[in-house]
């Protein structure tokens, strides 16, 4: 069979990560969720049943969930959690069903950017308009930490890699992230500018705090500054500063650093185009999904297969072929030295070749919903090609 | 002393009170600080100004009812309107008929008006004769003259001259031109306020971007020196004019403490003057806009509120100085304002942060000042004459007895505005919102026993919903009134010394008061 030029150049790229049959696969559960006004606390405690149940992992202990904010600025009639935040509905469920499973104590968790001395958590969810006593009130006891610094503890605790590291061996963190024994990322499932999509791998960006790390973008995407003493570095300093290829494998490495219990990926409102309306081009849109895995990279890969992307796809496929406006990037981000275009390489795929979890769907038991039948195509209806009446 | 400082503290100790207390020239119309004004252009005048100006609208029906516009039946339109000052074409250069045309008409429609205790301005477009325009104008009983148009130096000066008691308000293009200057009644342009969003306006933002908010409530802020203090007008043209437009005009110049000079769309007045219901309809939302402004008179009474201290000099760059001012105000700060020559213990008491940028550099008894407030606990921001500047960061924290001294290496005013939410706590800032990126929120009042009124205007389309306020300090009861219906009691929070309240839904304006 003839293969096209694309077709061949994406194989190409996308065996530059080699394939790794042995990474773990799990089942997943993915559900339609028309609004957040549903019963999501049942919806949740269906889902876990359908991925096995976590009753045993929760009951009695931790619960740490690392959710996802970003600047607060909403798009017209929307707030932050309907469209790039994940939304307060959704945590405030989840929290619900936690304690309804038994789970000591539930810790929302953070990195708010805040400057301020003494900043917390609830003030960065309150510029969201969230309902904080709403969701303290959610399970018997509810708590809420501002990652973003070394917060009640003396130190960072140490979260050394344990799958193979590509960029960094370890990384610094709150607390938080040690003293939970059950560790949730909860994502948004959107696209994102520089790396293509964000969904529960890439919200594990923010636990890194940037108390210690100040400029993340200078540290982690471009790795123009080293990460500052007393902090792991990195293990190549002259390895290639590209974010597209440098910033999957540092996310990889974090995922590596402190594993997902569970992912929950929220995709029932949610933004094409972008990880915030600051982006150019990005617009709401109503997919109507929801996906929850313990395993993060499976999740992840079931969720991406939902947003009508395939997994595997390589570095000139989207959502992977991006485009950064050179107003908004030094000019070497804008020009791959191993690549004619921009790019991002799959997170998904370094993952499962570091063995974290597989991205193959014939590997991973899809459960609920069919992935076909949640579909929402976020690249035509980025291009303003899905038909009249879908949002 | 600054000779323009101390010319001000006397006009605004002696003159405008005296003046404020003088009804006009006509018993029965309201006093000028009660004016409420719209322009209520027309006549023949209007039309051929505007044809030379090459801005007449070609739709007959509209020049009809512009060249009609001072038929007595017009006036009906205010009934049951707060308006009750009227902006008049008056002064244009055009031929000497059509003048004489328009001065007849004017002064019969300005004897009607009065009859409905109405005062009536005239406006005057373009420089001529000022003798011959103020004695007319007397003639024909008008209560004051409105400058508006682009005129050499000297006219303003002239028209004043001959004007004597007669009212002469001057419509500034910039606000620092008469931030300083004794006026009766301050009148500068403004903008059409609304919130744009950035990606809309081509613009890639940071996470951290909010939407930009054009709005007023700065510029009529920074007239806030004095007391009493002077009335504001602002004059813009709105670009988009549905009614939402129009309220929101109406409502982000009467937060600060002013009035918006009513600009209704040619289009929209044409349809009054037919009594199209739905004009009529549109006309009453707005009326029941400036009903609301005129019915809360009080809450413009109340002293500006600010633990921030803006110290502003009439001598130093002064489109910077609006620029600071309008920025913070954009970042929800509370500040007030300090003149430069006002500068004392006494008056630095009452702040916990000072924005000294502008005192650049500070005099060596300033800098006492300034050291000794920083040195009691407050929080000094300087530029790099300060001393100690970085060379890398923004900024340096210099420690100074129980306070701080932050120096910039290179102030700018999206900087500082920027920072200061950051460096000082939610009770030094006083007044702290959240979830409101398409808003503007100002407070007054909240001296001891005095109640707290927090005013927001929203620039969205888009309702408000889940606003949280946390307010420093104890209070007993919160109160949310705004102009589309009944007041709501609102429950308190204690929030750590703090109270905060959450006001479920805002379509436009709303104004909290706290007891």
């Amino acid at each position: 069979m003839a293969v096209g030029p694309s077709k061949a150049r994406a194989a190409v790229a996308a065996r530059s990560i080699p394939e790794n049959p042995a990474a773990p696969a799990e089942p997943v559960s993915v559900a339609k969720v028309r609004n957040y006004n549903e019963d999501l606390t049942a919806q949740f405690r269906r889902m876990f049943d359908q991925i096995g149940g976590i009753e045993n992992q929760v009951k009695g202990k931790t619960v740490g969930i690392k959710v996802n904010l970003t600047g607060d600025a909403p798009f017209p009639g929307y707030t932050p959690g309907d469209t790039h935040w994940v939304h307060p509905r959704v945590v405030g469920s989840a929290v619900a069903a936690f304690g309804a499973l038994g789970a000591k104590r539930v810790r929302i968790l953070e990195s708010t950017d805040s400057r301020k001395l003494g900043h917390k958590l609830e003030d960065k969810l309150l510029s969201g308009g969230w309902d904080v006593n709403a969701l303290r009130n959610a399970a018997p006891h509810v708590e809420f930490e501002d990652t973003n610094t070394i917060g009640q503890a003396k130190q960072y605790s140490v979260f050394k890699v344990k799958s193979k590291p590509y960029v960094f061996p370890a990384f610094l963190m709150n607390h938080s992230y040690e003293d939970c024994d059950f560790f949730v990322s909860m994502g948004k499932m959107k696209n994102h500018e520089e790396m293509g999509i964000t969904i529960c791998i890439k919200n594990l960006f923010g636990i890194t705090p940037t108390g210690l790390y100040r400029d993340r973008e200078q540290v982690f995407h471009y790795g123009y500054a080293q990460a500052p003493s007393g902090a792991p570095t990195e293990l190549d300093p002259n390895s290639t500063r590209y974010e597209g290829w440098r910033l999957p494998r540092v996310l990889v490495d974090i995922l590596g650093s402190r594993p997902v219990d569970l992912a929950i990926a929220d995709g029932i409102v949610a933004m094409v185009g972008g990880e915030g309306p600051w982006v150019l081009g990005s617009k709401p849109c109503h997919p109507g999904t929801l996906v929850v895995g313990k395993n993060c990279v499976n999740t992840d890969a079931v969720a991406m297969a939902c947003m009508g992307y395939n997994p595997r796809a390589g570095r000139h496929e989207a959502p992977y072929r991006v485009f950064k406006n050179p107003k908004d990037h030094p000019p070497d981000q804008c020009h791959p030295a191993d690549e004619t275009f921009q790019y991002a390489d799959n997170m998904m795929l370094l993952a499962e070749a570091a063995g974290i979890g597989s991205a193959d769907l014939t590997k991973i038991d899809v459960r609920g919903v069919p992935i076909k039948e949640a579909m929402f195509d976020y690249e035509a209806f980025w291009k303003n090609q899905t038909p009249k009446g879908v949002s | 002393m600054d000779v323009v400082i101390l010319a001000r503290r006397w006009f605004f100790r002696l003159v405008v009170p005296i003046f404020l207390s003088c009804t006009p020239a006509l018993s029965g119309t309201p006093r000028p600080d009660a004016w409420v004004p719209i322009r209520w252009t027309g006549g023949p005048m209007e039309l051929a100004w505007r044809t030379h100006a090459k801005t007449l609208t070609t739709d007959a029906a509209v020049r009809d009812a512009l060249a009609r516009w001072y038929e007595p039946a017009t006036l009906g339109l205010l009934d049951n309107s707060p308006v009750n000052c009227l902006l008049v074409t008056w002064s244009a250069p055009v031929n000497a008929a059509v003048e004489a045309e328009q001065q007849q008409l004017v002064k019969v429609y300005a004897e009607a008006a009065h009859k409905r205790s109405l005062a009536v301005l005239g406006l005057v477009y373009a420089a001529s004769d000022a003798s011959k325009i103020v004695g007319d104008a007397t003639r024909a009983a008008l209560d004051g003259l409105v400058l508006d148009g682009e005129f050499p130096t000297e006219f303003p000066t002239a028209v004043r001259k001959a004007a004597g008691s007669m009212l002469v308000v001057e419509i500034a293009k910039n606000a620092y031109s008469w931030r300083w200057q004794p006026a009766q009644i301050v009148a500068v342009a403004g903008v059409a306020p609304r919130a744009n969003i950035l990606s809309e306006m081509g613009i890639r933002g940071a996470p951290s971007s909010q939407p930009w908010i054009e709005s007023n409530i700065w510029l009529v802020w920074s007239f806030g020196f004095g007391s009493p203090s002077r009335p504001v007008w602002i004059s813009s043209q709105l670009e988009n004019t549905s009614a939402v437009d129009y309220e929101r005009a109406v409502a982000d110049a009467a937060a600060g403490g002013g009035r918006w000079i009513i600009s209704l769309d040619d289009g929209l007045r044409a349809k009054l003057r037919a009594r199209d219901a739905s004009a009529l309809e549109e006309w009453r939302r707005i009326s029941s806009y400036l009903k609301f402004e005129e019915s809360h008179a009080s809450w413009r009474a109340l002293a500006p509120y600010g633990n921030v201290g803006f110290v502003l000099d009439p001598a130093s760059a002064k489109d910077l100085a609006d620029e600071y001012l309008n920025l913070t105000t954009r970042r929800q700060v509370p500040y007030r304002l300090v003149a430069r020559s006002e500068l004392n213990a006494a008056a630095l008491a009452k702040f916990r942060a000072l924005v000294v940028t502008e005192l650049d550099p500070p005099t060596a008894a300033e800098r006492k000042l300034l050291q000794d407030f920083a040195e009691d606990g407050g929080l000094v921001i300087a530029g790099p004459s300060w001393g100690g500047a970085p060379k890398a960061e923004p900024f340096a924290e210099i420690p100074a007895g129980k306070g701080r001294v932050a120096v910039y290496k290179d102030p700018d005013p999206e900087t500082v505005a920027r920072d200061l939410k950051e460096l000082l706590s939610d009770e030094d800032l006083g007044v702290v919102p959240f979830n409101v990126p398409s808003a503007i929120t100002l407070a007054r009042g909240g001296a001891p026993g005095q109640s707290l009124a927090v005013q927001l205007v929203n620039y969205s389309d888009h309702p408000m919903e889940a606003i949280t306020l946390r307010v420093a300090g104890k209070f007993r009861s919160a109160r949310l009134e705004t102009p589309e219906g009944a007041a709501t009691e609102l429950s308190l929070r204690d929030a750590e010394g703090s109270t905060e309240v959450t006001i479920p839904k805002l379509l436009l304006w709303g104004t909290v008061s706290m007891e």
